[in-house]
């Protein structure tokens, strides 16, 4: 690592020699319902994704007739239809989302299908999930099916006795079973690792101490200021030596963080902002997920935007969530938050195209 | 200079002050949520409506072995949640007396008032998880069955499906 007073600075993000077409993504519960938005939404910028607890695209539109509203009804389809089903009937519909897909495509307004078939997709979900069910998770690896991906190219993983998180092998980190903030669990493998190995063949292993540089740079500037989008005033990007100072070519993988795992989320008790008793999740997951070691060895960019919470007002969005419900739309009976027009999806892209990817 | 304290009267003026600018705002809100409530509650009474108009034509037309399966695997599905929320219940009472018994005497009559009221706060958690995780696992069932009909059902259901 650069020295302290080198990442203590709040630096612009750069442009690096990228290899273009060869990024790709991967997130935690709202964060894997992101990486699907985003993929689809850009899919002509990525060859793979990683999924750890996420449901299809447009999941939370399955069902209108949830509620007279459109914003509730939204609501309540992602919470009893794409995240917590009583069973695999009343769970998402990966045949009808499939389409919809298709729609939206045809309708411009996310890249062609077509681009999706030689991608290379990671799906995991814990059996002992109780957040985001298995059978939410298993319509994802369906929907990417469907949509065309090599079967070949998709390693899905459900027989781990896992809890709602993604898995490190750290000791400090909450037992493999439990469904707890921070959501980071303990087992016996570094499921980034093993995501990145699945999206890019014949990796080096990680490197055991790092030589590159964490940098804090202000992602405002990527959503135009507005608080709409509900994201932090910082992003994080861990960019290798050989990167930086040599040059070398290098891809950009982005990791998009679950619900109160953000690095500015602030626990909500009794409807208010607990704001003496913030929990540093964010950090954690920036520094001990185990990304970086394996980008250090390999010439790949870590891109860790940030979503922040906001409850009351105009958004309904205390956890810190990506939106994957249409929080963000400015008309709850048209949302965008899924296409490349949404506010979200547009700053993460802009970051990407910054990066040089 | 004038080094007389500011007498208590005067120094609880600005308090007040905001106290009586932040009461308009909280009236709106408060207004407008109790507005909210009866859209809910009215999308709560169309949705029964609709599940009760959407299971005789399922009754109708549509009924057979997997239908009945699917059901059977449904309330499987509750039975189990609910029992899952009686287990958390125990639980979280088995952690409160746990932590009524490892209390130690308080030194001060600020520390004592401090310990009586964290283990009333804790019982109130209790109930207030036990409640919202019961309203929300009926909520589900009701949107999950609402949602299982019109998959069924297609064109003839009575509710709205996705895009």
């Amino acid at each position: 690592m650069a020295s302290d007073t080198d990442n203590s600075r709040i630096v612009q993000l750069g442009t690096y020699n990228v290899k273009k077409g060869e990024s790709s993504v991967s997130g935690l519960s709202s964060g894997a319902f992101m990486t699907v938005q985003l993929h689809l939404a850009h899919s002509s910028s990525f060859s793979g994704v990683g999924v750890v607890a996420g449901g299809p695209f447009r999941c939370a539109e399955s069902f209108r007739g949830a509620a007279v509203l459109a914003a509730d009804a939204y609501v309540q389809s992602a919470e009893y239809i794409c995240m917590s089903p009583l069973t695999a009937q009343t769970g998402p519909n990966a045949g009808h989302l499939a389409q919809l897909a298709r729609e939206t495509a045809q309708a411009g307004r996310i890249d062609e299908i077509a681009n999706l078939a030689d991608d290379r997709v990671y799906i995991f979900t814990g059996s002992r999930d109780t957040v985001v069910y298995s059978d939410v998770v298993r319509c994802t690896q369906q929907f990417y099916e469907r949509l065309g991906v090599a079967p070949g190219n998709i390693k899905f993983v459900d027989t781990v006795p896992a809890g709602h998180s993604i898995i490190t092998d750290n000791p400090e980190d909450s037992l493999l079973g439990v469904n707890q903030p921070p959501y980071i669990n303990q087992g016996d493998f570094m499921q980034s690792h093993e995501i990145l190995k699945h999206i890019y063949a014949g990796l080096n292993a990680p490197s055991k101490y790092l030589n590159g540089r964490l940098i804090r740079f202000d992602q405002r500037e990527f959503f135009d200021k507005n608080e709409r989008a509900s994201m932090s005033d910082f992003g994080y990007a861990y960019v290798p030596r050989a990167v930086e100072e040599e040059k070398k070519p290098a891809r950009v993988h982005i990791v998009l963080h679950g619900c109160k795992q953000g690095y500015g989320y602030v626990n909500y008790v009794y409807g208010q902002a607990d704001v003496a008793n913030q929990a540093p999740y964010g950090n954690r997951y920036i520094t001990t997920t185990g990304y970086n070691e394996m980008a250090d060895s390999n010439d790949i960019i870590v891109l860790y935007p940030q979503a922040k919470g906001a409850d009351g007002g105009g958004l309904q969005n205390p956890d810190g969530c990506w939106d994957w419900w249409g929080y963000t739309s400015l008309d709850p009976e048209q949302p965008d938050y899924y296409s490349r027009d949404a506010i979200q999806i547009k700053a993460l892209y802009r970051m990407l195209s910054r990066l040089g990817g | 200079m004038d080094d007389s304290p500011t007498p208590p009267s005067t120094s609880l003026v600005p308090a007040a002050s905001a106290l009586q600018r932040s009461v308009p705002a909280a009236h709106a809100a408060a207004v407008q949520d109790s507005l909210k409530a009866p859209v809910l509650l009215g999308g709560w009474a169309v949705r029964a409506a609709g599940n009760g108009i959407d299971t005789g034509k399922l009754l109708a037309f549509g009924m057979n072995l997997q239908t009945w399966d699917e059901l059977f695997q449904m309330q499987q599905a509750i039975l189990q949640r609910l029992m899952q929320q009686q287990q958390d219940w125990l639980r979280g009472w088995t952690v409160w007396n746990q932590e009524r018994a490892s209390i130690k005497g308080a030194n001060t009559v600020s520390k004592l008032v401090e310990q009586e009221f964290n283990l009333m706060a804790q019982i109130g958690q209790l109930f207030f998880n036990q409640t919202t995780n019961l309203v929300a696992l009926q909520e589900n069932v009701e949107v999950a069955y609402a949602y299982w009909l019109n998959e069924k059902l297609g064109p003839l259901s009575s509710s709205v499906k996705g895009r």
